[in-house]
């Protein structure tokens, strides 16, 4: 599978985590203790913020965010909405974790900030 | 090679650079595509001898960092750069651009790519390629990633076990490594 062993110094490492979704991210906070520090660090958080809204993906991440229930299985998604087209870009099942055992719990967005979700239950 | 309409100033569309690679090899480049790296550029700046056409290609460029397998894609990037640096501005589009961004070798190769870009201050491409290494990696397991970046994991099996309950729904659905 992989050839190479060479390693980058830690500077163009951040600067591809930089370019991962915060789902990869929050996985890859358990490859060792400095990456869990760096990815887990202000400086890191606010870097990645930044970088989502200035480079060339942003149109895919800056939108609304909106929380609903499928038809057919009646389980709850959020789907994203960019900005530019309103249009459906990507739909995710929202993590069981989030929804409890039990399914008919019930809760609410109650805003969304910077891809910062608040929610009720 | 043959396309010097985009370069804006006619005058200097036949300068040529002279690069030569870890291994010796000899690249002669248009001038347009080596003053994207701005380690070259800095040399030229360097010696105050910014008359870099009068020169021409009797000025070698010694790079000791860049194997010319690296530096070969490299130039070919850098031909394409226009395409490459437009803004996606849906998912197809995203998707094109990815499949795109694969095609510039193994993740291997892209190790090596982004040291020279990085070396080279080549801003565009290590950002292009940057972003190819993360597409590659981000389905990828825990342990695939830390094979590939050499990384020994250093959490007590019981902390590590912990969080990967707590966050399950992150590490759900990874690539086969």
């Amino acid at each position: 599978m992989l050839t190479t062993n060479e390693e980058l110094p830690e500077d163009l490492v951040i600067q591809i985590l930089l370019w991962l979704p915060v789902m990869s991210l929050l996985r890859l906070k358990c490859v060792c203790k400095s990456w869990c520090d760096l990815i887990s660090g202000q400086n890191f958080i606010t870097k990645h913020l930044l970088h989502n809204q200035t480079t060339s993906n942003k149109n895919m991440n800056v939108g609304f965010l909106l929380l609903r229930r499928e038809k057919t299985s009646h389980n709850y998604v959020f789907s994203k909405l960019p900005y530019e087209t309103l249009e459906i870009s990507s739909t995710q099942a929202v993590p069981s974790s989030c929804l409890g055992t039990n399914k008919t719990d019930k809760f609410d967005i109650v805003g969304s900030s910077n891809g910062l979700n608040l929610s009720s239950y | 090679m043959s396309n010097t309409s985009e370069n804006p100033n006619p005058s200097s569309s036949s300068a040529k650079i002279t690069l030569k690679t870890s291994d010796n090899e000899l690249f002669e480049v248009e001038e347009a595509v080596a003053m994207k790296f701005c380690t070259v550029k800095q040399y030229f700046e360097d010696e105050k001898d910014n008359d870099v056409a009068a020169r021409g290609s009797s000025t070698v460029i010694p790079l000791p960092n860049v194997h010319s397998a690296v530096l070969a894609r490299l130039i070919s990037y850098c031909k394409k750069l226009p395409q490459s640096n437009a803004v996606a501005d849906n998912h197809e589009e995203e998707e094109t651009k990815k499949k795109e961004r694969k095609q510039y070798g193994t993740p291997g190769d892209l190790v090596d790519l982004i040291s020279a870009a990085n070396y080279l201050d080549f801003k565009e491409g290590l950002e292009f390629f940057n972003q190819a290494l993360a597409d590659h990696i981000q389905n990828k397991s825990v342990e695939y990633v830390r094979k590939f970046f050499g990384i020994k994991g250093d959490f007590e099996p019981h902390e590590e076990e912990k969080y990967r309950e707590e966050y399950a729904w992150a590490f759900e659905g990874v690539d086969e490594d």
